[in-house]
């Protein structure tokens, strides 16, 4: 049931091997508070250079697991590796990790300078290269103006890239961010984005990377895994995660998607034909999951679909039915199509030259190749 | 245009005459409150400056009183044991409160938490008279013991007094540097140890820079407090360790003196200066 979150097909001994080891590795680790069960037996690896999203709703578990890896809380049981060392009962300040805080969590009686140069203090390092790295990493967030400033006199998007440069400094084994974008406003969060990705990639530094936000996580990271109620459901590569998801939560979290369900009433070669409340859906099954008179659910993605007048031919499945709902969304447009009584799909267009608009009420086909229907494998 | 001004002004005069009268009432009922508050304290300070022999005759303005109270050495030993009981207490009920602070503080959330919480508050609910009453008690008892012990027996005098100021004064320093720490994040401190800082590195980089602005403030008002405590240090003060408040007490026993005014009217400003200073301290960034 529980999926292990690793990128490498054999899950054995490979912790040994150094040039693959993870730096950080959650092995079945359960945490119970009061008497809430937090996280459950949940199994995780971050390889060096690697970018993995923790992606769920909030109160899934995703800051639990960040504070378990730092060091803030403990396991109720399970092991938590860093460098393949067992850091179970170690603090904090023993572990080379390093955590980047939702709230920021800037020292207020301190310049963003000596915030920055905080964590190479406690290194004892000496004075002339704590200053020659802390004006790197101000650098590198494009700080070096502001860091005689406190972090009272900076706007949100400054405290965050001081908030980072704190974090980066010390070159963590990983750094540990906790929706570090979350209390910017759009804009300011979409360039950040780009530039996290960039530093994360010169730096070649390992991102354990916490979100609700699922275009974040599907844009920057090399893994995504998805939580919900204290375990990762599913974890894999944005595009498998998003084209394959193995459950409906998955599905329904990941993007937007139509959910289908009915019963096998037909057996292909690598398809199978599902009876559906808006007819019968051709599904490519290549992995041979469907038999016969069996219920199976199958996700569509909404962009997947296209919205055809009566005699479009050529397509494995022509889903007759109504527009009855057409939300302009400025790049595109999203339609709901009513296919069956207990059956409306959500489509999606872009709003490109030579698309003729549909309009609310018209009868239109809902068209889709038989490979763009996903059948789900659990549940 | 007009219509509008017209109804603005309608509005106006239909004021109810009720509504007039509650609030002509308040304001009658500030004016008074602020009378009963600061009126007899106007009138010590006017009267520590009269020039009459007695305490309650204005005979025009003198610093008579004033230049006699620094003349008589009973009111300087005095003042100079209440400024050395109250430094000493202070700084003891500085370091044990915020220690205190900081304990609790790390409780917090766990069993119990709360009412460890209501207990450090207590004691400043309790009467002084019970307070000074238990303590003069537990001296007596101790002093019977270490008397049975070593076969020397203390008395009641400056430590005592020490002892006690210490012990009243500890509950408002824990107080005021709990209101500072809830203030503060415990994250930040979570941040610091994530970036290496041992606990000890944490509580003198961090935690005590951030409450400082608390501890100075309470150990001010400790200070205040201990200054013009009277009851507590009524029954616990002995032969040689007379403060200030009991000086005035005991020259108030011999009749009121305009002397008596005008010591009131220093032991009054002091006071005023220290709560003002303990009160803009904490509220500092
Ligand atoms: N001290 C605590 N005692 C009991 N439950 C807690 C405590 N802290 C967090 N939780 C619960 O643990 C769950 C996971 O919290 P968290 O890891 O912060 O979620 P997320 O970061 O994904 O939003 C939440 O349901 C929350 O209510
Ligand atoms: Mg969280």
């Amino acid at each position: 049931m529980a999926t292990v979150c690793s990128s490498r097909a054999d899950q054995g001994d490979g912790r040994q091997v150094s040039s693959t080891a993870p730096v950080v590795e959650l092995r079945k680790v359960s945490k119970t508070l009061g008497e809430h069960r937090v996280l459950d037996r949940m199994d995780l690896e971050v390889h060096p250079g690697e970018f993995v999203s923790l992606l769920g709703p909030s109160g899934c578990g995703k800051t639990t697991s960040l504070r378990l890896i730092a060091g803030f809380d403990h396991p109720t049981s399970g092991d938590v590796y860093i460098h393949g060392h067992l850091v179970n009962g170690s603090p904090p300040y023993r572990r080379d990790v390093n955590m980047v805080f939702q709230s920021y969590a800037l020292f207020p009686h301190l310049t963003v300078r000596a915030n920055v140069s905080f964590g190479l203090e406690m290194q004892r390092l000496l004075r002339p290269e704590i200053e020659s790295r802390v004006d790197e990493a101000l650098g590198m967030v494009r700080m070096e103006g502001l860091s005689e400033r406190y972090p009272h006199q900076l706007s949100g998007g400054q405290q965050q890239r001081a908030a980072l440069a704190r974090a980066l400094v010390t070159r963590p084994a990983v750094l540990l961010l906790d929706e570090p974008l979350g209390a910017l406003d759009l804009r300011l969060r979409q360039e950040m984005q780009g530039e996290l990705k960039k530093l994360q990639r010169r730096l070649g530094l390992a991102f354990l990377y916490v979100t609700h936000d699922q275009e974040e996580a599907l844009t920057m990271s090399d893994r995504v895994a998805v939580m919900q109620g204290g375990r990762i459901l599913q974890c894999g590569t944005p595009a498998e995660v998003y084209e394959k998801p193995r459950t409906r939560f998955v599905a329904e979290f990941v993007g937007e998607a139509n959910i289908l369900s009915g019963r096998v009433i037909g057996l292909g070669e690598g398809s199978a034909s599902v009876g559906t409340a808006g007819g019968v859906v051709r599904v490519s099954d290549a992995g041979g999951t469907a038999q016969t008179g069996r219920e199976v659910t199958m996700v569509l993605r909404p962009e997947k679909v296209v919205l055809s007048e009566a005699s479009a031919s050529g397509h494995d499945n022509r889903l007759s039915g109504l527009v009855e709902e057409v939300t302009y969304l400025g790049n595109g447009t999203r339609y709901r199509v009513r296919v069956g009584d207990r059956l409306a799909l959500t489509v999606r267009r872009q709003n490109a030259p030579h698309e003729r608009a549909v309009g609310l009420g018209e009868k239109v086909f809902a068209c889709f190749p038989a490979d763009t229907v996903h059948l789900l494998t659990e549940e | 245009m007009a219509e509008a001004r017209s109804g603005v002004a309608a509005e106006g005069a239909e004021e109810a005459p009720m509504d007039r009268l509650l609030r002509g009432l308040l304001a009658l009922n500030a004016v008074s409150a602020y009378a009963f508050l600061y009126l007899p304290i106007a009138v010590l300070i006017l009267f520590s400056f009269s020039a009459s022999r007695y305490a309650s005759v204005w005979g025009g303005f003198s610093f008579r009183w004033y230049i006699h109270l620094f003349r008589d050495s009973a009111v300087r030993d005095a003042l100079a044991n209440s400024l050395f009981i109250a430094g000493l207490a202070s700084v003891l009920a500085t370091v044990m409160g915020t220690l205190l602070a900081l304990g609790l503080e790390r409780r917090r959330g766990h069993r119990h938490a709360a009412r460890w919480d209501a207990a450090v508050t207590l004691p400043i609910l309790i009467p002084d008279i019970v307070q000074g009453i238990s303590l003069l008690l537990f001296f007596v008892l101790s002093f019977s013991a270490l008397e049975r012990l070593l076969g020397w027996r203390p008395t009641l005098g400056r430590t005592t007094v020490i002892l006690a100021h210490t012990a009243f004064a500890i509950s408002y320093v824990a107080v005021v540097v709990r209101a500072r720490l809830a203030g503060m994040s415990r994250t930040l401190e979570e941040a610091a140890m994530d970036l290496g800082a041992t606990e000890w590195q944490v509580l003198h980089r961090v935690t005590l820079p951030l409450v400082w602005p608390g501890v100075l403030g309470g150990g001010l008002l400790a200070f205040t407090l201990s200054l013009d405590e009277f009851v507590i240090t009524f029954f616990t003060t002995g032969p040689g360790a007379t403060t200030l408040p009991i000086q005035v007490w005991s020259m108030v026993r011999r009749g009121v003196t305009p002397e008596i005014n005008a010591l009131s009217s220093l032991i009054l400003i002091l006071s005023i200066v220290l709560v003002t200073l303990s009160l803009a301290v904490q509220r500092k960034r």
